[in-house]
């Protein structure tokens, strides 16, 4: 006994750690890409009305399945219906106003028409220039108006007709239906689309409308309905007398009262007494809305976003109805809902159940006294069960996908992050099921990774391809660590995983766009030396026309000397040679292609770079001198980026000292080790010095002290020598001039 | 007058250049002698002869315009040939304005630079010939005493002897006797001969006003 009570208090500590992993994890994976993103949603109404609730649901759980940042939702329920006056919403104008001035808000969501009408006319006072989204607003609630720029939205599209083809389809003797709405300003807009949809209907069957009664009076119509009658239900939010309802309620009440079946065309109605009907919901425009906001907190602008207009309804039943108003399930159309499919057992059997439960109270206070004992000494493993309820809670409110396994490496666990994600559930990715959505091409890797770090009992990180639900396949990056249980017992692995594909492709616009800058820059930079490769080049081919000349002179006077004429010939090929090394190094320094990695000697850049400017060290009138350490390791990079570099730093060196005396112009590269596992190059020049302000700034871009620079020359150093892990900076030397160091890790440790 | 040959020399640091048209000048009868640097040039004795003087505008050190600039203010009449591997006009345009025979852009054509070579010489001997008839005439004009010199450059302006010694504060006839000493020293018959021989020293003269002018 007390070794058991031992086990189970000894598991504790490691669930609590456990915990912990999953905590620092989910911080950590928050950290590497949050960036706290805030949405307002304005309701035009409570939140608690059913329409609305499952909005902000659908809503709420999309926004937070699909953004990898953290996205803070604020709520504003302005029960614009109850409250109408102006006053009240000059009150509700300023309060938001105040409540938000020092929020920087992302996106604002409009909900329902009121709250879109609200906005349109305050939001430059409450949120000005703030993109806005709303859902769901009726195509005909727009009316002729074109949409401001900023604002895109769901659209609602509203269906009447395929409900009237359901009763004639389920009802095939109905001869009369009766149309029962209310007389608010929404009730009568949507009723007169109703009728205008049910035109075609009239021939065959015979339409009245009950729209204008008092609840009480209509219900009582309702009681009274002939046979072969059906009841369609748009909305009532006020009746015939002016008093207010919820068109659920009204939907409940009615069907209570009506002697025919009640159809509707509002999911919330379904399970409140109505048989069904072709449905449309609000769960779904609370999903689309949330996506649109994702697309605009992602770098969308809502310009690049037409406003969607959704097919959103489905065909939905209540069960308990269907069988009340006896239609066989079968009959349904293919593709239906049919909710609320168990009748409740209770409706049929409570007599039995009050009997059966009584025994099994009288039951169960025996085996409950019998085991309070042994629970007693459970304790520990019931706060073992709390823990994992715990860990439950955690992992699902997670904004990552979170995965776990057991020993035999199959997994055992996946939070709903996860099933969102992929759309599967937790039945078909338990095991190895999660597999089937890992890309092809990712799958032998993301396997081979997870098995060799299980069998090692490793952490692992790896990136891999999942599909997501919408077939598209995402680059997660997973971070795995070995879980273990009471004395270092291995109990499987846990991990998480965030989708990267929106940070991956930042990072290669960003790659590629500084290649293209730093491509730019070489041949800018070949431009400058213009006169100098010219120079180069028109040297050996000087020597080529001349000697070519002279030879055929030679000849032409009939007194050849063949030693004289293979001496010329020597010569013309060396300059051929020559002329032709030039241009090849000019091709290799403006090349575009992919950058390589490669082993490199600093000594033999150098000595590249300065026999290359020698020319332009001639112009400018200044001694190029270079000075290497022997043995130097090499470094891994790319030779031409590091050439660039050095040219760079070797040309600033040279316009450091027009204003000095030419016998002064002197420019040293050296090359030495410095110290473990690092090599140093620097530019020595003997000019004027670096000034304060262009020490602290010339890094940047864009910052110059030339009268035709662009500024971009160091700061494209720069991010070269860090994109190879290396480190530049510069200096005044006492004796005058400056210093620039290029420090970059060799590849031997 | 010396009658000494014609010689090219070629200042190029480049020594593929130098060798290639030490080569092509030789092959078109000059003599021809090499410098890498403008400086190693100046170093050489003067030479008096009829001469050409190939430069390459870049070089380190003096470049090819510091050259020109040296010698102009040496005094030394040098005919230039610049070549240049990366020139521009600006450059081109002062080389020519200090009195280069050309400018020419590597790689040029070797006929092109032979014709700018014999050009250069042709002017050489052209220069050469005046600056020494120009050293004789000052020789003449530097025997005659200051009173003797007044009275000539007044003479060269088409004064009369009468006008000569109003001008100067003297006697007609103390006039007459200075420019009999006057045409004997420089050899001179007539006034016209007088006047060519001022000229050919660089010494300018006028008589459009009456005021005479050195």
């Amino acid at each position: 006994m007390l070794k058991k009570l031992g086990d189970a208090m000894g598991a504790r500590p490691t669930i609590r750690l456990h915990s912990a992993i999953i905590l620092i994890w989910i911080a950590s994976a928050w950290s590497a890409f949050s960036q706290t993103r805030q949405v307002v949603l304005l309701y035009d109404e409570r939140i608690d009305l059913p329409g609305l609730a499952s909005l902000n649901a659908g809503f709420t759980r999309a926004l937070t399945a699909g953004s990898a940042e953290h996205v803070e939702i604020y709520r504003e329920e302005m029960d614009l219906s109850r409250f109408d006056s102006p006053a009240y919403r000059d009150l509700l104008r300023n309060e938001l106003r105040t409540k938000y001035a020092a929020k920087k808000i992302d996106v604002v969501v409009a909900v329902m028409a009121p709250a879109f009408e609200f906005f349109l006319s305050y939001r430059d006072e409450i949120f000005p220039g703030i993109p806005i989204v709303f859902c769901p607003l009726d195509r005909t609630q727009l009316g002729g108006r074109s949409l401001p720029v900023d604002v895109t939205g769901v659209l609602v599209k509203r269906e009447f007709a395929p409900t009237v083809d359901l009763v004639a389809h389920l009802h095939p003797d109905t001869e009369r239906i009766v149309v029962v709405a209310g007389t608010s300003e929404l009730d009568s807009r949507l009723l007169a689309q109703a009728r205008e949809e049910f035109k075609p209907f009239e021939k065959r069957f015979a339409f009245t409308y009950l729209t204008n009664l008092p609840l009480p009076e209509l219900l009582s119509r309702l009681s009274q309905l002939p046979p072969k009658t059906v009841v369609l239900y748009t909305t009532m939010f006020r009746d015939g007398a002016g008093q207010a309802y919820m068109p659920h309620d009204v939907a409940e009440r009615i069907s209570a009262s009506a002697n025919a079946p009640v159809y509707g065309f509002l999911d919330q109605y379904v399970g409140h007494g109505i048989v069904g009907g072709q449905v449309y919901g609000f769960a779904r425009y609370g999903e689309q809305a949330a996506e649109l906001v994702l697309k605009i907190l992602s770098g969308r602008t809502p310009q690049q976003l037409p406003p969607i207009q959704p097919a959103n309804s489905v065909t939905m039943f209540d069960a308990r109805q269907l069988q009340r108003w006896k239609i066989n399930e079968h009959r349904l159309p293919v593709g239906s809902t049919v909710l609320f499919r168990e009748p409740t057992i209770w409706d049929r059997y409570h007599k039995w159940i009050i009997a059966g439960a009584s025994i099994l109270i009288a039951q169960a206070l025996l085996i409950f006294g019998l085991l309070m004992n042994i629970l007693r000494r459970r304790r520990a493993e019931g706060s073992l069960v709390e823990s994992e309820a715990r860990f439950q809670t955690m992992a699902d409110a997670a904004p990552c996908l979170i995965w776990m396994s057991g020993p035999d490496k199959l997994c055992t666990f996946f939070n709903r992050a996860w099933l969102e994600f992929t759309g599967r559930t937790m039945e078909q990715e338990r095991g190895n099921g999660w597999s089937q959505g890992v890309h092809h091409d990712d799958f032998d890797k993301c396997l081979q990774t997870y098995v060799d770090a299980c069998d090692a009992r490793q952490p692992f990180v790896m990136q891999y391809r999942l599909r997501r639900r919408d077939g598209e396949y995402r680059w997660l990056t997973d971070k795995g660590a070995p879980r273990f249980g009471k004395h270092g017992k291995f109990r499987g692995y846990i991990g998480a995983c965030v989708d990267i594909t929106d940070l991956l492709n930042k990072e290669e616009e960003v790659r590629k766009s500084r290649e293209q800058i730093s491509r730019l820059s070489r041949v800018n930079l070949l431009g400058e030396t213009t006169a100098s490769i010219a120079h180069e080049l028109n040297q050996p081919l000087t020597g080529i026309t001349s000697n070519a000349s002279a030879a055929q002179r030679f000849i032409d006077r009939g007194n050849v000397d063949i030693a004289q004429l293979r001496e010329i010939l020597v010569d013309i090929g060396a300059d051929g040679r020559r002329a032709s090394d030039i241009i090849h190094h000019i091709r290799n320094t403006i090349k575009k292609g992919e950058p390589t990695r490669e082993q490199i000697n600093l000594n033999e850049i150098a000595v590249h770079v300065a026999r290359m400017l020698q020319p332009d060290a001639r112009l400018n009138s200044c001694e190029l001198s270079t000075s290497l350490a022997n043995d130097l390791s090499p470094i891994e990079g790319d030779p031409i980026e590091i050439q660039q570099v050095l040219i760079n730093l070797v040309s600033n060196a040279f316009e450091a000292m027009h204003g000095i005396p030419p016998n002064q112009r002197k420019v040293e590269i050296v090359t030495e080790k410095n110290g473990e596992g690092t090599v140093r190059m620097s530019v020595r020049d003997y000019g004027a010095g670096i000034s304060e302000e262009a020490h602290r700034r010339m890094f940047e871009q864009f910052f110059t002290t030339k009268e035709e620079g662009l500024g971009m020359g160091l700061a494209i150093v720069r991010s070269i020598i860090e994109a190879h892990g290396g480190k530049i900076s510069a200096e005044n030397i006492n004796e005058g001039g400056a210093r620039f160091y290029v420090v970059l890790p060799t590849t031997e440790k | 007058m010396n009658s000494t040959k014609p010689f090219v020399f070629v200042i190029d640091d480049d020594e593929s250049v130098r060798k290639s048209l030490k080569r092509l000048l030789n092959s078109a009868d000059y003599e021809a002698e090499v410098f890498a640097s403008a400086s190693d040039f100046l170093e050489r004795p003067y030479y008096p002869g009829p001469s050409c003087v190939i430069v390459d505008v870049q070089m380190p050190g003096l470049n090819g315009i510091d050259l020109q600039d040296a010698l102009i203010q040496r005094n030394r009449e040098e005919q230039l040939v610049f070549i240049t591997g990366h020139g521009n006009i600006p450059m081109c345009a002062r080389a020519m304005k200090a009195g280069a025979v050309d400018f020419l852009s590597k790689p040029f054509k070797p006929r092109e630079l032979l014709k700018c070579v014999e050009q250069a010489l042709t002017r050489s001997v052209e220069q050469r010939r005046r600056a020494a008839e120009k050293n004789d005439a000052r020789r003449l004009l530097d025997s005659l005493t200051p009173r003797e010199f007044e009275v000539m450059q007044l003479v060269t302006t088409g004064m009369l002897n009468k006008q000569v010694g109003g001008e100067l504060g003297m006697a007609e006839k103390t006039v007459k006797v200075h420019r009999g000493r006057v045409m004997q020293k420089l050899e001179v018959t007539s006034v016209a001969e007088l006047v060519r021989l001022v000229q050919k020293a660089g010494i300018s003269t006028t008589s459009a006003n009456g005021k005479t002018k050195v």
